[in-house]
C-alpha cells in the first residue's frame, strides 16, 4: 500500500514583517499562520496522514508565547494528521531552547518533535530519519548519519533535513550543506528538505518543498507544499505541488528604453491567481528613459502603488536621457530653462541633480 | 493706456457742476494751478476710479464723498488702450454703478463686478500702490522715494527681453513649491531636519530603533550567555552527580578514619611510656643525690672529729703561753719604773750645773758691758750736739746756685757799667821820661783807666789833663743797673746769713762734714747698743742680778747633761721592752680564748654528727647501701627508656591522618554543596531563560530590525529628496540671479538719455531692485544717499520716466503722473528736468500737476485747464 504524506517547511512563523505598514504586516502574519491550515487541507485532499515539516517551523529561537502556541493549536485541531516537526537553523534544538519550551508546554499528541537524530516509526514499514540542527550555525552534513541509521529490513526510509544541497551561499541561510546524492547513499525512498524557501527538485527522490507562504521577493517559486506518494521502496516518488500561498511577492528588474512604455505593471495587476491587493512588488528600475517619460513613469508608479498591497522601487540604476527638445518645455530662455540646463549638465554624475531635474520637469511642465 | 479725459462731480468740494480735464494729449500735459484748486482731488479720484469697486467702503473712497447732501461721487475717465477708445464711468455708493464702454459706440465692454477685472487686465495691476501704476505715479511728498517693487514689476516686463513666453513666473512657482516642500522637511535657515517634520521623524525613529535594537541585542547576548552558563552548569552537574565518584570518596574516607583511630591509640600508649620514663629518670636522680649527700656528710663529719682532737691540744698550749707572758710583763714593768726614777735625778743635777755656769758667765762680762754702756752714752751725746749744729745750717746746693746766679748777674751788670765808662790808656814811648799821674799816682803803661767822673790827670812836664765823661746816658743807666743787681745780691746774701758767695759755699761744705760725722756716730751706736741705750742698761742690770746664782759646788754642766741623756736612753729601752711584753700577753690571752671557744663548738658539732650519722663505725655500711639503691634506679630507668623507644617506633602520624579525614570530609561536603548550589543556579538561569523566551525577545528584535529597515529607507529617500530640492532651489536661484544681472541693461538704456539731459556727464547704476543706486559723474561715483535732495528727486523721477519708456516700448504704456513732484530742483536743473520730461513725452504720456505756475510755464507741453463737467456729458 502506498504511503502518502505532505512535505512542507520554512514556515518561519513569527516573522514580524515590521518593515511594512501595520495593517499589511498583520495580514502577512495572519497569512503565514493560516498556511498551517492550508497545508492541512492539502494533506487531506491528498489523502495523506502525515505532514513532514523540514525545519524552520519558527522564525526565531525565542518567539512570543502566542507565536509558539497558536500553530500548535492549529496542528492539534488537525488531529487526523501527524505533524513531524524538524528543528532548522532558525529554530535549532539547543538545550533548554525553543524545543524544550515546546516540550514543556506538552505538545498535542499528533505533533512529533524530531529533535534527535534517530529513526522514528512513521507508519507501518515506514521510518522517518530526521537530521535536526542543534545550532544556528551548525555546519557539515546533518544527513551523513542517515547512512548508518538502522531500520528494519525492507522498511521505507524517508529522510527529513534542513540545509542547502547545492552551495547556495548567496540564497541559502543554513550553514549545513547536504550531499546531493544522500538519498541514494542512505537508501532513502524520499529526502524531504527545507531551507530553500522555493520549490525545487534535486533529483527524483530529493525535494525542497519551499515555504507555503512567500515572505520575500526572491524568484524561487515559493508558495507550495508537496503531496508525495511512495508506492514502494523502489518506485520513484510521485510528487505533486499544491498551491498554498495567499500573497504574491514579486521582485523584478525592469530595463527601460526611451520611448517604450513598460508593460510589467500590467502583469502585476492582472495576475489571474492573486489580486493586486495581495501582491507585493519590488521593482529595480534600470536602463534609460527620457525626461518626460520619467515624469510619466513616476506618476504610473504612484498609481500602481495605490493598487498593490505594497510597492517599492529603486531607480538608482535608471538613467534619464535629457535631449535638447526636452528642455524646450521649460521655455526658450528664462530662469526655468537655465535651471533645467544647469541640472541636466550635472545629472549624469550627481543623482541629486538628476532628481532635482525630475522635480523641475514634473512641476513646471506637468503641474 | 493713455488718459484722454478725467471728469468728476459730487467729489469733495466739487459739487454738481463738477470738474473736468479734457483733451489730455500724448506726451507732456501740465495742469498748473494754485493750491486749493483741487489738483490732488483729481488724482485721488483717478485712483479710486481705477482701483476701487463702485461699492467700496475704503477710506480713500469715503474721502471723496462731499459734505452731506452733496450727492454720490461720480467719476468718468476716457482712456485709450490697445487701439480702442473706452470710457470708464463709476458712481461710488452702496449700490454704486460701474461701466466700461467703447466711446464711439457706447457699447458696454464691462459692467459691475467685471469692470475691475477689465481694469486689472488693462493696468496689469489690481492695486493702486503696486504694479505699473504704483511704480510710475508720484504723489505729493513722495518725490524722493525710490520706485516701489520695481523689481517684480520690471522683471515680469523684462522677461520678454530675454525669454519668450514662459520664464520668471513659472520659475518662481517652481521655486515656491520647492521651498514649501523643503521647509516641510527642513528648517530653511539651519539646514537641519525640521522637528516634527517627516524627515526628522524618520531620523528620530531610526535612531530610536538603533538604540532599541542595541538594547535588544545586548539582552539577546546576555540571554545567550545565560544559555551557555546553563550548559556549563549541566556539564558540571553531570560530573558532580557521578555515583561511582561518591562511593570512591566514601571508601577513602572510611579508610582514612581507621588509620586515624590507630594512630590516636598508639599516641596514647606513647604518652604512658613517656610518663614512666620520666618517673624512672626522677628516681635515678633522687637516688644519686642521696648517695652523694651521704658520702659528703660522712667526709665532713670525719674532718670535724679530726679538728676536735687538734683543738684540745691547742687549748692547753695557749694557757701555758699566757702564764709565761704575764710573768714577763711584770718584770718589764719594774725595770721601767726604776729607769724613770734615775732619769729624774739626772735632770735635777743638770739644771743646777746650768744655773751656776750662767752666773759665772755674767760675772765675767759685767765690766765690758759697763764700758760699752759708757761709750754708747758718749757717742749719743756727741750726736745730739752735732745734730743741733747741723740744724743751724739752712743752706743747700740750690740756694748756693741761686746766689751764684745772682752774683754772676751783678758782675755782668757791673762789667757793662765799666765798659760804658770812658777809659784812658797811656802808651809810654820807650824813651819817655815823664809819666801821667792820676790821683793815685802814675798811670801804668798800657793799662786803661776808667774815668767815671771828672778826673784830672797830670802830665809830667806838660800840665794837667782833665778828663770829663760828662753826662753820658748809657753809662749812667749801666751804672744804675749794676747798682740794682748789687743791691739784690746783697739782700740775698743777707737773707741766708752770709757775707758773700764764698762764705755761703764754706758754710755748705761745713754742713757736709757734719753729716759725715753724724753717720759715723749712728753706726757706732748701732754697734754698741743695737737695742738702744735702755736695753743695754737693762742688760747690765740683769747681769748684775745673776751674780747670786754663783755655786762653786755645782757639777760640770757637760757631765750633768751627759748623765741625763744616758738616763733617758735607759728609760726608753725599758719602756719598749715592757710594751712588747704587754702585747705578747694580750695575744696569748686571745689565743687561749679562741682555742677554748672552738673547742666548745667542736664538742657541740661532734654531738650533732653522732646524733645524725650514728656512731662512726656504722658509716661505711650506710654508704654502701645508698650506692646499691642508686644502681637499682639506674637499671629501672634504662628499662623505661627502652619501652618508650618501642612505643615511639609504634606511634603513627595523627595530624596527617586527621588532615586526610578532614580533606575527604570537606571534599564530600563541597561536592554536595556545589551540587545544591548549581541546582539552584540552574533553576535561576532557566527561569531567566524562560522569562526571556516567553517575552519573545528574538521576535521583538526581528520586528525592530525590520522596522528599522523601513525607517532607514524612508530617511534615505527623504534625504535624497532634500538633496534634490536643494539642488533645484540652488539652480533656480542661480538662474534668477544671472537673469537679474542681465535685466537692468534695457532699463539703463532707456534711462541714460534722460539722465544725460539733466546731468550731462551723469551715468546711473541700478540696484537689484532697479532703484537708482549710484550716480557716476566722470571719475566720481556717489551712492544715492550721498547725493543732494534735488539730485535724488531728479533721479527718482527720471528712473520712473525710464521705466515708463521701457514699458511703453513693451506695449504696456501707463501714464506717468507727477503731482507736485519736482520740488527740490533749482531753476537751472528744473529746466533740464523739463527737457527730460519733454524727451520722455515722445514715448510716454506724462501728466504733471503743479502749483508753481510761473516756474512750470517753461515746461511747455499741453497746458490743461480745469473746466466744469461738460454739459453734453451731464
Amino acid at each position: 500500500m502506498a504511503l502518502r504524506f505532505v512535505h512542507t517547511g520554512d514556515w518561519q512563523l513569527g516573522r514580524p514583517f515590521a518593515r511594512f505598514a501595520d495593517d499589511l504586516a498583520g495580514r502577512l502574519r495572519a497569512a503565514r499562520l493560516g498556511a498551517v491550515e492550508r497545508v492541512a487541507a492539502a494533506a487531506r485532499a491528498h489523502g495523506a496522514a502525515h505532514v513532514l515539516v523540514a525545519g524552520d517551523v519558527w522564525d526565531q529561537e525565542t518567539p512570543s508565547e502566542a507565536t509558539l502556541v497558536q500553530p500548535l493549536d492549529l496542528m492539534a485541531r488537525a488531529g487526523d494528521l501527524g505533524w513531524w516537526l524538524l528543528p532548522g537553523n532558525h529554530d535549532p534544538a539547543r538545550p533548554n531552547g525553543l524545543w524544550a519550551r515546546v516540550a514543556a508546554l506538552g505538545p498535542p499528541a499528533n505533533v512529533h518533535l524530531c529533535v534527535e537524530p534517530r529513526p522514528l516509526a512513521l507508519a507501518d514499514g515506514a521510518w522517518l530519519l530526521p537530521a535536526p540542527l542543534d545550532r544556528r550555525d551548525a555546519a557539515g552534513d546533518p544527513t551523513a548519519a542517515f547512512d548508518a541509521m538502522a531500520t528494519p529490513a525492507g522498511a521505507l526510509r524517508i529522510g527529513l533535513a534542513h540545509g542547502g544541497v547545492v552551495d547556495f551561499a548567496e540564497a541559502g541561510e543554513a550553514a549545513a550543506v547536504i550531499a546531493p546524492e544522500r538519498a541514494r547513499l542512505a537508501g532513502l525512498a524520499y529526502l524531504a528538505l527545507g531551507d530553500w524557501h522555493g520549490r525545487l527538485g534535486i533529483d527524483a527522490r530529493t525535494w525542497y518543498a519551499g515555504t507555503p507562504e512567500p515572505d520575500r521577493f526572491a524568484a524561487n517559486d515559493p508558495g507550495w507544499c508537496l503531496a508525495v506518494t511512495l508506492a514502494g521502496a523502489d518506485a520513484p516518488p510521485a510528487v505533486e505541488a499544491v498551491r498554498t500561498a495567499e500573497f504574491r511577492w514579486h521582485g523584478e528588474r525592469l530595463d527601460l528604453v526611451p520611448g517604450a512604455a513598460p508593460t510589467a505593471f500590467d502583469r502585476l495587476t492582472r495576475d489571474p491567481d492573486v489580486p493586486a491587493s495581495r501582491t507585493l512588488a519590488r521593482l529595480e528600475l534600470a536602463g534609460t528613459v527620457g525626461l518626460a517619460e520619467r515624469a510619466q513613469l513616476e506618476a504610473r508608479l504612484d498609481h500602481l502603488g495605490r493598487q498593490l498591497a505594497h510597492l517599492e522601487w529603486r531607480d538608482d540604476a535608471l538613467a534619464t536621457l535629457v535631449e535638447a527638445g526636452d528642455l524646450d518645455a521649460l521655455g526658450d530662455g528664462g530662469s526655468l530653462r537655465a535651471a533645467g540646463e544647469a541640472l541636466a549638465a550635472r545629472a549624469a554624475d550627481d543623482p541629486a541633480a538628476r532628481r532635482a531635474l525630475d522635480l523641475l520637469y514634473g512641476w513646471a511642465v506637468q503641474p | 493706456v493713455k488718459l484722454r479725459a478725467l471728469r468728476l462731480r459730487h467729489v469733495r468740494r466739487f459739487g454738481a457742476e463738477g470738474a473736468a480735464l479734457e483733451e489730455i494729449a500724448d506726451g507732456v500735459n501740465v495742469l498748473a494751478a494754485p493750491n486749493e484748486v483741487g489738483k490732488s482731488t483729481l488724482l485721488d479720484a483717478l485712483r479710486c476710479a481705477l482701483f476701487f469697486k463702485a461699492t467700496s467702503r475704503h477710506r480713500d473712497v469715503s474721502s471723496l464723498v462731499p459734505d452731506p447732501g452733496g450727492g454720490q461721487p461720480e467719476i468718468e475717465i476716457d482712456l485709450d488702450h490697445d487701439g480702442g477708445a473706452f470710457r470708464l464711468a463709476k458712481r461710488f455708493a452702496p449700490g454704486g454703478r460701474a461701466r466700461v464702454s467703447e466711446r464711439a459706440s457706447d457699447r458696454t465692454v464691462a459692467e459691475g463686478e467685471a469692470v475691475q477685472d477689465w481694469l486689472a487686465a488693462v493696468l496689469r495691476s489690481e492695486r493702486r500702490d503696486a504694479g505699473p501704476p504704483g511704480l510710475l505715479w508720484v504723489t505729493q511728498g513722495e518725490s524722493l522715494a525710490a520706485p516701489g517693487d520695481a523689481a517684480t514689476t520690471l522683471e515680469g516686463l523684462l522677461e520678454r527681453e530675454v525669454g519668450d513666453v514662459v520664464g520668471g513666473e513659472r520659475a518662481r512657482a517652481v521655486l515656491e513649491r520647492a521651498r514649501g516642500e523643503y521647509e516641510r522637511l527642513m528648517t530653511p535657515s539651519g539646514r537641519q531636519p525640521r522637528a516634527g517634520g517627516p524627515y526628522a521623524t524618520a531620523i528620530d525613529r531610526r535612531r530610536a530603533l538603533d538604540a532599541e535594537i542595541a538594547e535588544l541585542e545586548r539582552r539577546t547576548a546576555a540571554s545567550e550567555r545565560t544559555r551557555e552558563a546553563v550548559a556549563e552548569i549541566d556539564a558540571r552537574l553531570r560530573t558532580l552527580t557521578d555515583a561511582e565518584e561518591d562511593a570512591r570518596l566514601d571508601g577513602e574516607l572510611a579508610a582514612a578514619r581507621r588509620v586515624l583511630d590507630a594512630a590516636r591509640a598508639a599516641a596514647d600508649r606513647l604518652r604512658v611510656r613517656q610518663r614512666e620514663l620520666e618517673a624512672a629518670r626522677a628516681e635515678e636522680t633522687r637516688r644519686a643525690t642521696a648517695a652523694d649527700a651521704l658520702a659528703e656528710a660522712q667526709r665532713a663529719a670525719e674532718a670535724t672529729l679530726a679538728r676536735r682532737a687538734s683543738t684540745r691540744a691547742a687549748v692547753a698550749d695557749a694557757a701555758a703561753r699566757r702564764e709565761r707572758a704575764e710573768a714577763a710583763e711584770a718584770a718589764a714593768r719594774e725595770t721601767r719604773d726604776a729607769a724613770r726614777a734615775e732619769l729624774e735625778a739626772a735632770r735635777a743635777a743638770r739644771e743646777r750645773a746650768t744655773r751656776a755656769a750662767a752666773a759665772e758667765r755674767a760675772a765675767a762680762a759685767l765690766d765690758a758691758l759697763r764700758a760699752r754702756l759708757a761709750q754708747a752714752r758718749a757717742a749719743g751725746e756727741e750726736r745730739a750736739r752735732l745734730a743741733a749744729e747741723r740744724r743751724g745750717i739752712r743752706l743747700d746746693e740750690a740756694t748756693l746756685a741761686a746766689l751764684e746766679a745772682r752774683r754772676d748777674a751783678w758782675r755782668e751788670a757791673a762789667g757793662r757799667a765799666r765798659a760804658a765808662r770812658p777809659t784812658v790808656t797811656v802808651h809810654y814811648a820807650a824813651d819817655a821820661a815823664g809819666r801821667v799821674r792820676g790821683a793815685d799816682g802814675p798811670l801804668a803803661a798800657d793799662r786803661p783807666l776808667t774815668v767815671a767822673r771828672r778826673t784830672e790827670l797830670a802830665l809830667d812836664g806838660i800840665g794837667t789833663l782833665v778828663v770829663d765823661p760828662g753826662g753820658a746816658k748809657d753809662a749812667a743807666d749801666a751804672e744804675l743797673a749794676a747798682r740794682d743787681e748789687e743791691a739784690r745780691l746783697r739782700a740775698a746774701l743777707a737773707e741766708h746769713g752770709v757775707d758773700d758767695v764764698a762764705g755761703a759755699r764754706a758754710q755748705l761744705q761745713a754742713a757736709a762734714r757734719l753729716d759725715a760725722r753724724l753717720d759715723e756716730l749712728a753706726r757706732e751706736l748701732e754697734r754698741l747698743a743695737p737695742d738702744g741705750l735702755d736695753a743695754l742698761a737693762a742688760e747690765l742690770a740683769q747681769a748684775e742680778s745673776r751674780l747670786a746664782d754663783r755655786d762653786p759646788d755645782a757639777p760640770d754642766p757637760r757631765a750633768a747633761e751627759a748623765a741625763e741623756a744616758a738616763a733617758y736612753t735607759t728609760l726608753e729601752a725599758a719602756e719598749q721592752r715592757w710594751r712588747a711584753a704587754l702585747d705578747t700577753l694580750h695575744r696569748a690571752r686571745e689565743t687561749a680564748g679562741t682555742a677554748a671557744a672552738e673547742a666548745a663548738l667542736l664538742e657541740e658539732r661532734t654531738r650533732e654528727i653522732r646524733a645524725e650519722l650514728g656512731p662512726e663505725d656504722g658509716w661505711p655500711e650506710r654508704l654502701a647501701a645508698a650506692r646499691r639503691e642508686l644502681e637499682e634506679a639506674r637499671k629501672a630507668r634504662a628499662a623505661a627508656a627502652a619501652s618508650h623507644a618501642e612505643a615511639e617506633r609504634e606511634a603513627g602520624d595523627v595530624p596527617a591522618a586527621e588532615a586526610q579525614v578532614r580533606r575527604l570530609d570537606e571534599a564530600l561536603a563541597n561536592r554536595r554543596a556545589e551540587r545544591e548550589r548549581l541546582a539552584r543556579e540552574r533553576a535561576e538561569r532557566l527561569g531567566e531563560l524562560r522569562a526571556t523566551a516567553a517575552e519573545g525577545l528574538a521576535e521583538t528584535l526581528a520586528g525592530r530590525v525590520e522596522e528599522r529597515v523601513f525607517w532607514a529607507g524612508r530617511e534615505d529617500a527623504l534625504g535624497h529628496h532634500v538633496a534634490a530640492l536643494e539642488r533645484l532651489m540652488e539652480a533656480i536661484e542661480t538662474a534668477e540671479r544671472a537673469a537679474r544681472e542681465r535685466y537692468p541693461a534695457p532699463v539703463v538704456a532707456r534711462l541714460a538719455p534722460l539722465v544725460r539731459t539733466v546731468l550731462p556727464d551723469g551715468e546711473v547704476e541700478l540696484a537689484d531692485d532697479f532703484a537708482p543706486a549710484r550716480l557716476a559723474r566722470g571719475e566720481r561715483v556717489d551712492p544715492l544717499a550721498r547725493l543732494s535732495g534735488g539730485t535724488r528727486e531728479q533721479l527718482a523721477i527720471l528712473s520712473r520716466l525710464g521705466f515708463a519708456r521701457l514699458m511703453a516700448e513693451r506695449g504696456r504704456e501707463i501714464p506717468v503722473v507727477l503731482d507736485d513732484a519736482i520740488v527740490f530742483s533749482d531753476d537751472r536743473r528744473i529746466e533740464r528736468m523739463f527737457d527730460a520730461l519733454t524727451l520722455a513725452g515722445d514715448a510716454v504720456q506724462v501728466l504733471v500737476l503743479t502749483c508753481r505756475e510761473r516756474a512750470f510755464a517753461r515746461l511747455g507741453g499741453r497746458p490743461l485747464r480745469l473746466a466744469p463737467w461738460p454739459a453734453s456729458e451731464r
